[in-house]
């Protein structure tokens, strides 16, 4: 078992090609910009937790500090493990090739299972190390909370890696009864992350505003969601009982997770794999399109075929269509009210420009694009198509994803908040304009950052230097207006944007449309 | 149709894939490509395709170079990868219609070749079909008829036989006799000598990166067989 998880680890993460091979020099530096990543990801948290935790230490409610960062991890946690089940655990591309070594199926079995828990492991410890540390230095436990700590984080991702490959499964299964596979898969995922979203909403009802009753109120919020976070909470913080009975569950309840899927393990790979085919196809007209229609098309049909591309770059797309259906049916005073929010149009209208185009920003599709080309890269290599026919068709569909929503939210805006004019018209143009800033900015990353050996499409989705450079630079490009436009609140803030955006995006369309064709004729 | 001119290779390593590589391929010619395992036929036939950069030398495809307009050459010509690797999310159709599309092939002609070439492959029932259903020989056939579709004049394939069940490699042979007969070239490689000896007109024979023979079958065999002289060039040459 322990070999195939070295391979496995060995071949995922190319640690070859970090020690030899011509790619050592660039593998070194994105190993430093992993470390850079995860130490700004360690501070954020850690700075995070440290206004948390003397916001509650004011009122008496520190301990409910780790049980809240448990919470959360939990649900990223189960969050991943819905979108990755398909891909480690089950239908992964070497399947057949270890079924067939002399490895029990067992040991293939805890094989992948272990590989799939030191992802969640490494999600938990960068979101629980800081979390502690903080409460540690905050509340100043004794020495036994060092070592129930530990044990306890440990055993954080085993309960919702269960339920979240339970409901992969599940989802998988039923995906395969269908032709539209990826739509069943899209919408069930969708509205999975809506209702733990939903969930997490309704935990600010129901709690006591009575200081002294704050964390019990607030650890029945959160228990009432999520049992296992009581024991974590009273585990770490002495209750010997709980803490053996967290560890106890999880630990059980990993062994009978093992032994169902060790059970299962060939029907269920063949299940989730299988492939639904009709073998009755009889040939009728063909039409025809143009080749950059062609080139559109494809890219659209390998984006929404794709359930973890479209859940990670339109989730912001439809969080911001709901919540424009949600002011224009119930209108804004109702949501105020059910966010808990006290702000007025007055003060809302000035910053949505900036806040929707910061959503757009999260938002790239492009940034990813190029490497999910993968192995399939020699077909545009071969193609009698320009790279501007590719680039356009590749921003296109980043342009279809965002830009109907954004005008749509920005007319629904319009009409709810009865901004200024000038305001209207900035809900319109500003997003759009980030739109199409975003769109080549995401396409240029990834033209520098190509990631086109992979294997399981959440490498490039979600793991790759490509998009997490372009969130970042999205995230200042948007960020920063948009702190001057609440902080000065001035009426120059949004042209001057808009300008200096404008600007942005055009020479970065430049930079494509005259460098980017050599730079796309370099990869492969 | 295909002239490549003191083509040289060398990757990021260091490693001299091909060296100095010379070779023209006639109108109606089909020219065999072989060689050991990591000889350099793969990395000739991508950068024929337009999939691969090269330090020196030229590849002229219709009398016009690769390097100065890829898109003209592109055109003209069809490459099959050994293993392709295709848009899995397509339906094989929607594959054919793609390529029929960026190469601007005309509804009838479009039709036409579907409908022959989808037959004579026996995978017009599975066009339908996602490609992530097909087994590795159908996602070869939908690559030939995608490639076929837009009548090439330089057909390229790199092991072309492998995945395909007799009748189908049976089949793809007369193809390629038929698309030569009509003035086309095709460029392939192979490990399967018989093939070769039985197909070609012409034969490339390349070890290390180096062409060590080029020529008409007949010359290069002799009244020996490819196979001798295969062997010959290749493991005391």
């Amino acid at each position: 078992m322990g070999k195939l998880i070295k391979i496995y680890f060995i071949n995922t993460l190319k640690l070859n090609e970090f020690s030899r091979g011509p790619n050592r020099m660039k593998m070194r530096g994105f190993f430093v910009m992993m470390l850079f990543v995860s130490a700004a990801m360690l501070f954020s948290i850690g700075s995070y937790s440290y206004f948390m935790g003397s916001a509650l230490m004011a009122i008496g409610a520190l301990d409910i500090l780790p049980a809240v960062f448990m919470t959360v991890t939990s649900v990223i946690v189960l969050i991943s493990v819905l979108f990755t089940t398909k891909g480690i655990l089950f239908g992964f591309k070497d399947f057949d090739i270890q079924m067939s070594l002399p490895i029990s199926t067992g040991k293939i079995v805890a094989g992948r299972i272990v590989i799939l828990y030191i992802y969640e492991l490494t999600y938990t410890l960068l979101i629980m190390l800081p979390s502690l540390a903080v409460y540690a230095y905050l509340a100043k436990p004794d020495a036994l909370f060092y070592l129930l700590a530990l044990i306890s984080v440990i055993l954080i991702p085993v309960i919702p890696i269960i339920i979240g490959a339970f409901f992969g499964m599940l989802l998988a299964l039923i995906a395969s009864r269908f032709r539209k596979t990826n739509a069943v898969r899209i919408i069930v995922l969708l509205l999975f992350t809506l209702a733990i979203m939903a969930l997490s909403f309704s935990m600010n009802n129901n709690i006591s505003p009575e200081a002294a009753g704050i964390v019990e109120s607030l650890m029945d919020s959160l228990a009432a969601k999520y049992p296992p976070v009581r024991l974590f909470s009273m585990g770490i913080g002495g209750d010997i009982a709980a803490f053996v009975a967290f560890v106890v569950i999880s630990v059980l309840l990993f062994l009978l997770f093992s032994l169902f899927v060790g059970k299962y393990f060939k029907k269920l790979n063949a299940v989730v794999t299988a492939v639904f085919t009709r073998r009755n196809f009889k040939l009728t007209e063909v039409r025809t399109s143009s080749a950059q229609a062609a080139l559109f098309y494809k890219e659209i049909k390998t984006y929404f075929n794709s359930a973890l591309y479209v859940l990670n770059t339109a989730f912001g797309m439809i969080i911001l269509l709901i919540a424009s259906a949600a002011l224009l049916i119930i209108g804004l005073d109702k949501v105020v009210e059910l966010l808990k929010v006290p702000i007025s149009s007055d003060q809302i209208a000035p910053i949505l420009p900036l806040g929707v185009s910061l959503i757009v920003c999260m938002s790239s599709t492009s940034c990813s694009s190029i490497s999910m080309e993968g192995k399939k890269f020699w077909i545009i290599r071969t193609l009698p198509v320009s790279s501007s026919q590719v680039f356009i068709a590749k921003m296109g569909v980043n342009l279809t994803v965002t830009v109907p929503v954004v005008c749509l939210s920005a007319l629904v805006f319009s009409l709810v908040l009865k901004p200024s004019s000038d305001i209207a018209l900035f809900m319109f143009i500003l997003p759009f304009v980030y739109c199409l800033f975003i769109s080549a900015l995401g396409l240029i990353i990834n033209l520098f950052s190509p990631k086109l050996e992979w294997k399981n499409e959440a490498a490039v989705i979600k793991q790759s230097a490509a998009v997490m450079l372009t969130m970042v630079a999205g995230f200042i490009a948007s960020g920063i207006p948009l702190y001057f436009m609440i902080t000065l609140e001035s009426n120059m803030v949004l042209p001057v944007t808009t300008l200096a955006v404008a600007a942005l995006t055009a020479l970065c369309y430049v930079y494509l449309f005259t460098f980017g064709g050599k730079k796309l004729a370099a990869l492969g | 149709m295909l002239k490549i001119q003191n083509y040289s290779k060398t990757y990021k390593n260091g490693k001299r894939a091909v060296d100095n590589l010379t070779l023209e391929i006639r109108p109606g010619d089909i020219c065999g490509f072989i060689g050991h395992n990591g000889a350099g036929k793969t990395t000739t036939l991508r950068a024929v395709a337009g999939a691969l950069d090269f330090d020196t030398g030229d590849i002229l495809i219709d009398r016009i170079s690769i390097k100065a307009d890829p898109l003209a050459c592109k055109k003209v010509m069809a490459y099959i990868p050994d293993n392709p690797e295709l848009y899995e999310n397509l339906t094989g159709i929607q594959f054919i219609k793609f390529i029929g599309d960026v190469y601007g092939v005309s509804k009838s002609d479009r039709q036409t070749g579907i409908s022959k070439y989808g037959d004579a492959f026996e995978l017009t029932p599975n066009l339908g079909d996602l490609i992530s259903s097909y087994s590795h020989g159908m996602k070869q056939k939908l690559t030939v008829i995608s490639a076929l579709i837009h009548k090439p004049k330089l057909l390229l394939l790199d092991e072309p036989f492998v995945g395909l069940d007799p009748k189908a490699a049976f089949t793809l042979k007369q193809i390629i006799a038929e698309l030569c007969a009509e003035g086309s070239a095709v460029f392939f490689s192979t490990h399967v000598l018989e093939t070769a000896e039985k197909l070609c007109n012409r034969i490339a024979i390349i070890k290390e990166g180096r062409l060590v023979a080029e020529g008409d079958m007949e010359t290069i065999k002799g009244d020996t067989s490819l196979e001798h002289v295969f062997l010959e060039l290749t493991d005391n040459g």
